[in-house]
């Protein structure tokens, strides 16, 4: 494969590409790193998870079939804004035949293995957990906000797509489990945060990053306000 | 009038000269094509894995389902699709299995440079096919991999460090000429512009965090037992080494897409950039994330360096080869 160093040899006078091909690839140079630009940039003008600048809204609508087509859509905002805790899945297997339970937990280090697959697992509790959206609507704006009822409708649409998105890939990571546990005829998933402890608290008892209570499940369910009825 | 006309037209021109030597020169294709060998082997070693796991990613009752896939992909205004793949019509575990093997002998003739006027487009198809295809279990690795997938189909990959070379050198009588070429500087000036944007977004995303500016990033990084292959948390004790190496961290990450240019300063930010992803390699559990980066940032290492680079090694390794001989 090493070519041999006495027949590797430099043309000094390389052909040029003529004007009309440098301008056409220029153009398609320019395209593609705004293509590659847009997503990215997107997502750095989001403050919220759905709003963002409307230029880079329109513009990414504009290039959305070629950055989805070529696998372009990323925010590379690895590790941010801020390292936080990570999120695994708990799986609680019930049997028909007997009253036991089996509890697997998503990644596991010890049964993924190489460290790219156990990534892959990691990767996909994270995922169902970057997606969870409350099964409840979000609350109408209170009447003293003024709030476009465009705007409204919109979230609720919004809610509505993304809620459909977590309840399919909560349905499948649940497929997936039951079609590997034959045995078993009902899978719950509950998600778990990891959390993280600060160098303080590590200084003080090192032993606390181990704590087996900064495992702490989520909830499915929204947290609904307190009202006048349903205080004592 | 015609002195106005002369100063507008000056900085046009200059501009139109700096950018075509930018783009249009030729390149030697040294730097690219030892792109290709790492690159491909990351791509065998990363699809060689989902192999471990094949139906139950790929699967009929894989964790991603068509539904989700669907739902997940469908712009939001009109509902179309733009991502595509080829393994959602493989419905048998026969099919998949040829499917996988064949996706794995592309990327092994990749790395080796064999056909690679066609594998390389052959391994991007299908890199961004599995890329498609597994959503919800991806992370940085598939994108750079996707990157660089894109990238190595559009220079001459394997005009050198390739069996194709070999080939044609041999059919040549051993007089085969590798020749600088303006397809293998596009292929990697894209390349240095795409890293430099994913740096460059990279750094303003960590610049909205707070951990990032208070200095405790890093050992919010260390101290995430899920991530963690190498303990670090000793460094809990050196608060202000850790502070450092934070503030490194992102003002590297934000400025890399300028200093990376000079001269001067590139042997610096490659060095750095060596430290953080091999880090990320050792201590965090990201060996393939780590490396896949390493690769990127080769883009920006001179033909003539990585030409010499690669001469001295097979050197000194026949040389090795040829004391244990004796």
């Amino acid at each position: 494969m090493i070519p041999n160093k006495s027949t590797t040899q430099f043309n000094t006078s390389p052909p040029k590409l003529n004007r009309p091909l440098r301008i056409l690839i220029s153009l398609a140079v320019l395209l593609h790193l705004t293509a590659v630009c847009l997503p990215p940039f997107t997502f750095a003008t989001s403050m919220r998870s759905d709003t963002a600048s409307p230029l880079a809204l329109a513009l990414a609508n504009f290039f959305r079939p070629y950055v989805d087509a070529a696998y372009l859509g990323h925010g590379y905002a690895f590790f941010a804004p801020d390292p936080g805790p990570s999120h695994l899945i708990r799986c609680e297997f019930e049997f028909p035949a007997s009253q036991d339970k089996t509890i697997e937990t998503l990644p596991d280090l010890d049964r993924h293995w190489p460290r790219l697959l156990y990534h892959r697992y990691f990767m996909l509790a994270e995922s169902l957990h970057a997606g969870f959206v409350p099964p409840d609507p979000p609350p109408s704006a209170p009447e003293n906000i003024s709030a476009n009822a465009q705007q409204i409708a919109w979230e609720h649409q919004n809610w509505k797509r993304l809620r459909n998105q977590y309840e399919a890939q909560m349905r499948a990571y649940k497929a997936r489990l039951l079609s590997a546990q034959a045995d078993a005829n009902r899978v719950r998933i509950t998600r778990l945060e990891h959390l993280l402890v600060s160098p303080f608290e590590f200084r003080q008892n090192p032993q606390s990053i181990h704590d087996e209570r900064l495992f702490v499940p989520l909830m499915e369910e929204s947290i609904k306000p307190l009202t006048e009825e349903s205080t004592p | 009038m015609n002195s106005s006309t002369d100063s507008a037209r000056g900085p046009v021109t200059s501009l139109t000269q700096h950018w075509d030597r930018f783009w249009f020169s030729p390149a030697d294709p040294h730097t690219l094509a030892l792109i290709r060998i790492l690159a491909g082997a990351m791509l065998f070693y990363t699809h060689f894995v989902w192999a471990l796991d094949l139906e139950a990613f790929l699967g009929p009752a894989s964790w991603t389902s068509r539904e989700f896939w669907e739902l997940f992909h469908a712009a939001p205004d009109d509902g179309m699709v733009h991502a595509w793949s080829y393994l959602w019509y493989l419905k048998t575990p026969h099919a998949l299995w040829t499917a996988h093997v064949l996706a794995l002998l592309v990327f092994g003739m990749l790395t080796i440079g064999l056909f690679t006027r066609v594998i390389s487009i052959l391994a991007w198809l299908i890199t961004v096919a599995y890329c498609h295809r597994l959503t919800g279990s991806l992370f940085g690795l598939d994108q750079i991999n996707a990157m660089l997938a894109m990238y190595l189909m559009i220079g001459p990959a394997a005009a050198t460090y390739s069996v194709d070379q070999w080939w044609r050198n041999k059919r040549a009588g051993g007089s085969s000429v590798v020749q600088p070429s303006v397809a293998a500087n596009i292929s990697i000036r894209l390349l240095q512009l795409h890293m430099c944007i994913i740096y460059l977004f990279g750094g303003l995303a960590k610049m909205r965090g707070t951990d990032w500016w208070d200095g405790s990033a890093t050992w919010y990084s260390i101290a995430n037992l899920e991530y963690q292959s190498l303990d670090m948390t000793w460094l809990a004790s050196y608060p202000i080494l850790i502070a450092l190496l934070t503030h490194v961290t992102v003002f590297w990450e934000t400025f890399y897409c300028f200093l990376i240019w000079p001269r001067l300063t590139r042997p610096w930010m490659l060095a750095i950039a060596v430290s953080i992803h091999g880090s990320i390699a050792i201590f965090l559990g990201m060996m393939t994330f780590g490396l896949v980066m390493l690769i990127g940032n080769l883009a920006f290492v001179p033909p003539t360096l990585m030409k010499s680079a690669v001469e001295q090694t097979t050197g000194r390794l026949l040389q090795f080869r040829n004391l244990k001989s004796q």
